[in-house]
């Protein structure tokens, strides 16, 4: 079976349990393994990226989170030689213009507010995630 | 020339010199002089004139009948002076006792008019001349500063202070109009004091002088600004309090779709019903969590009131119920040709409009909803009413309506959160109007009215 390894980044434990269980039944439906990893804040997920083997295709990430917030860890992961490549997806609550900016100055490849009808956030997740896997690595995107 | 000869010449001549300075005293005061007292001079002034006459003759013609003529003459200008006399001097006296009365009132009433500004309790009382040195300062004011008329402002008051009272003061002299604010003056011990203060033009003949008067608020403002701090702690709380809980609610809400996804085939009718009550309860403390963090919004954000198409407006807040409108049969009608231009903050007025929309298709009763948006505009204020022929409202219940979280029927009738029309009134007000209701009773249809003050 084919599969996709995202990286979550979620403080939230219900929310990240929501959105685990989407990312899979989504790609599932398409014979794709979703392989997801949670982190419960920015911090967390640099010292994860740091020691795992192979890096994730795609991140999603929350914005408000303790110790390092999701805007920042935009900055660091794209000043990063190593991370920067790895499209980060922004997963909020949050539909203020302001977040909004802050996320695409800091150069995520997209902004995604959660929709609270849990058969849409499937498709959505869906979309989006397919739609980074498919044009940033054509060859093996399925590894 | 003989002793004869020369007295009556003396005494002609000193005569006519009393005419000569009473004419001259009659022409200067002409103007001020009462009519009756101006008479009474000039008769005699010719009195004394003709005497002066008779005497001057007497010098040479001792015996003459030119001496008899000149005193017949006399006697004709004297009679009626002397007969006119007691009369005249009656009147004469009411004039003067009329004076004094006139005076000593206005000393009384000068005196009363001190007596109040000085009891006063609370009010200081002062006023300026053109080149704003006080000319009056009432007794608060002198001992509570030590203040003597033809000092200035900047005598007794730091200068930035001195400054923004001095500049208040030329306002009302440059444009003539009543100054009404709040001045901030230290006491002599160093505290702020806060005043209402008007000032205000007096035109006295040519001149122009500042008339003003300051009473003591700073406990007022006080407690104005703490129950402000707490109004606006209040609101946040409000605001974070909503917007937090919507996160374990989305949760919650979250994971029972996970449950009943994977439970669904294994459920019996009983355990899917428990499941369905608490999907609805969830989704109600949803909707309330919403409509608080709505109306919360409302309180914290700035109203920015710009020009609204009302027209543009209803037409879009219309197309987000085009479904519930076609499932329903509902209809909706407003004047475009009457609705202007509104100063209004866009979202807010959207929100207001949304509420009332939702209200009439929700309280409906068995005939299809009619709503009628009409808009007048009345003292200063625009007036909208939105008119619904559904279920209507006891009018002993119009005003409780309008209360946060009050409801006439329970969610198993018609779900609702009842924060709707507490948020257009809250709207209303924050654009300077307000929201009522108006309803013949249940069954006979309601009319929402909210009022926005123009700008």
């Amino acid at each position: 079976m084919k599969r996709i390894r995202f990286l979550l980044v979620e403080d939230d434990v219900s929310a990240a349990l929501i959105a685990r269980s989407a990312l899979e039944e989504g790609w599932a439906a398409r014979g794709v393994a979703a392989e997801v990893s949670v982190c419960c804040d920015g911090m967390d997920a640099i010292h994860h990226l740091e020691k795992v083997a192979i890096l994730p295709d795609i991140i999603l990430t929350d914005i408000k989170m303790p110790r390092l917030d999701g805007t920042r860890l935009i900055g660091v992961l794209k000043a990063s030689t190593l991370f920067k490549s790895i499209p980060i997806l922004v997963l909020s609550t949050s539909d203020e213009e302001d977040d909004k900016r802050r996320a695409f100055m800091g150069g995520c490849a997209g902004y995604f507010v959660k929709s609270s009808d849990y058969e849409r956030f499937v498709t959505d997740l869906q979309v989006i995630t397919e739609y980074w896997t498919l044009s940033r690595l054509p060859d093996n995107a399925y590894s | 020339m003989n002793l004869h000869q020369a007295f009556n010449l003396g005494i002609a001549i000193t005569y006519f010199s009393i005419p000569a300075g009473l004419s001259r005293v009659v022409l200067q005061n002409w103007r001020v002089a009462p009519l009756l007292l101006r008479l009474i001079l000039i008769a005699f002034a010719l009195f004394i004139a003709a005497c002066g006459t008779g005497h001057g003759l007497m010098a040479f013609y001792p015996h003459g009948e030119i001496v008899t003529a000149s005193h017949g003459i006399t006697l004709l200008v004297s009679a009626p002076v002397a007969l006119a006399f007691p009369a005249i001097g009656e009147r004469l006296r009411q004039l003067l006792l009329h004076n004094q009365r006139l005076a000593s009132e206005l000393d009384q009433q000068a005196a009363l008019f001190h007596l109040f500004l000085d009891a006063h309790p609370k009010l200081f009382a002062w006023i300026k001349d053109e080149r704003l040195a006080y000319t009056y300062c009432n007794q608060a004011m002198q001992q509570r500063f030590e203040l003597k008329p033809g000092c200035y402002d900047q005598d007794w008051l730091p200068p930035d202070v001195a400054a923004v009272l001095n500049a208040n003061d030329r306002a009302v002299l440059e444009t003539g109009k009543t100054y009404e604010g709040i001045e901030v003056v230290p006491d002599p011990d160093g505290t702020q004091r806060s005043s209402l203060v008007y000032k205000f033009m007096l035109q006295v003949g040519t001149a122009r002088l500042v008339g003003g008067t300051a009473t003591d608020i700073t406990e007022q403002e006080r407690l104005r600004a703490e129950v402000e701090l707490a109004f606006r702690e209040l609101e946040e709380f409000t605001y974070a309090a909503s917007h937090d809980l919507k996160t374990p609610l989305r949760g919650i809400s979250g994971l029972l779709t996970l449950l009943e996804r994977k439970l669904n085939a294994k459920l019996d009718d009983s355990e899917r019903a428990i499941l369905i009550q608490v999907r609805r309860d969830c989704d109600y403390a949803n909707e309330l969590i919403n409509g608080i963090l709505a109306y919360s919004k409302v309180g914290q954000a700035q109203t920015r009131r710009v020009p609204v198409d009302v027209d543009e407006l209803l037409t879009q807040v219309c197309d987000r119920f085009a479904a519930r409108f076609t499932e329903l049969s509902a209809t909706i009608q407003w004047h475009s040709e009457a609705l202007p231009l509104l100063s209004a903050d866009k979202t807010q007025l959207q929100q207001v409009f949304e509420n009332l929309i939702d209200n009439a298709l929700k309280y409906r009763s068995d005939a299809p909803p009619v709503i009628d948006i009409g808009l007048q505009h009345q003292r200063g204020e625009w007036i909208f009413a939105v008119t619904d022929n559904g279920l209507g409202v006891d009018p002993a219940f119009k005003d409780r309506l309008f209360v946060m979280f009050s409801r006439l029927h329970s969610r198993a009738e018609i779900e609702g959160t009842g924060i709707g029309l507490a948020s257009v009134r809250k709207i209303a007000q924050r654009h300077g109007g307000n929201a009522w209701l108006e309803s013949a009773g249940v069954g006979c249809g309601s009319t929402v009215y909210f009022s926005l003050r123009s700008l």
